[in-house]
């Protein structure tokens, strides 16, 4: 069995399928959804063995929505997942919000993982160095992404960032993939909330002292 | 027959009528009489500059707006809008999906629509479960 947040991606995923796609997606409550989303060509890949595949992966709790697969007009299936859990395992995701730094304008999220991808034999990561097998890792953040590195590097170089999210193209023939990505987002909110507060404070401080010096007697 | 000619100044003696006295209804027909007349003193003004079709439009506009009159900044409405501003806050800040699951179906929805939905079934039931009004005595 396999952990069902897909922390560990099979290789066997990538082996039989074209493309697999797993993408992060991160509230600023902590709140994730990851989906993870596998196609296979109807002439190069093994659609039957995707399915195999899926039914070895743990389905997690009954209220966690199941495997869905879909055919594509040509001919080629998707399998898709969706997580959703109010939190990832292990601090992945650290707030500084406006608790921790309450002067900051900002609020900084940084996550951090390390993804793994299980190979059955030796000779697979051989196999995925010849095939050139990739694993698309989006991650979306709460905010604008400011950092994003892989470690080792990841094989298309520079990840691809735009605006709050981030792409990165991890080699299959490596079995361990640090990640960290780093965003930041204005505090809005507080900032409004801050502003009304003071403007209000200082309306009154104002009007009181105007209502004071036209009360006050006059020497004729 | 010889007019009497004290009769005219009699008559300036008698008690005024009510026609002839002055009351307050009358001042107010005279005051609305000269701004009547004013009106068209200004109306035969003509401005040496029309107003454009943007501006006649702008002005139009804003007239509604204009005849609106905002609430006095007390520490009430300061109150209020906090409150307003929070809820706000609170609602955007929970926008993050959960899911609900019944019989092998579920559905995902943002957690603020969630509360929202949740809070309208509470009001919608404690409305329909509401005792009736007591009669008034007669």
């Amino acid at each position: 069995m396999i952990v069902g947040l897909m922390l560990t991606v099979p290789y066997a995923l990538l082996l039989n399928s074209s493309d697999v796609y797993v993408n992060t997606t991160f509230w600023e409550d902590g709140t994730v959804r990851r989906q993870v989303q596998a196609t296979a060509d109807r002439y190069h890949d093994d659609a039957d063995g995707l399915g195999k595949w899926t039914a070895d992966v743990d389905a997690g709790a009954s209220w966690q929505e199941h495997w869905r697969q879909a055919g594509q007009t040509d001919g080629s299936v998707t399998v898709t997942r969706n997580f959703v859990v109010s939190r990832l395992p292990g601090g992945a995701l650290k707030a500084q919000d406006v608790l921790s730094d309450p002067l900051n304008l900002f609020s900084t999220y940084t996550f951090t993982e390390t993804v793994s991808i299980h190979a059955l034999s030796d000779s697979d990561a051989a196999m995925a160095g010849v095939g050139r097998k990739v694993l698309a890792y989006r991650v979306q953040m709460p905010g604008t992404v400011t950092e994003a590195t892989a470690r080792p590097v990841a094989r298309g170089g520079a990840p691809d960032i735009a605006g709050s999210s981030v792409q990165f193209s991890l080699d299959a023939s490596v079995p361990e993939h640090q990640i960290t990505v780093v965003s930041r987002k204005v505090r809005w909110a507080f900032i409004i909330i801050v502003v009304y507060v003071l403007g209000f404070i200082a309306y009154q401080s104002a009007a009181f002292v105007k209502r004071t010096v036209s009360s006050k007697p006059k020497r004729i | 027959m010889v007019d009497d000619p004290n009769a005219v100044a009699d008559k300036s003696l008698e008690e005024p009528s009510n026609a002839d006295l002055l009351t307050d209804d009358d001042l107010g027909d005279e005051l609305e009489a000269e701004e009547v007349e004013a009106a068209d003193e200004r109306s035969r003004v003509t401005p040496s500059l029309r107003p454009g079709v943007l501006t006649r439009m702008w002005e139009r506009i804003c007239a509604p707006f204009a005849r609106l009159k905002l609430p006095p900044w007390n520490l009430r409405t300061f109150a209020w809008l906090l409150l307003g501003l929070i809820v706000l806050t609170f609602l955007i800040s929970n926008w993050s999906p959960m899911r609900f699951y019944m019989f092998g179906r579920g559905i995902e929805l943002p957690k603020s629509v969630a509360i929202i939905v949740l809070l309208g079934v509470g009001f919608l039931g404690g409305w329909l479960a509401r005792a009736p009004k007591p009669e008034e005595d007669e």
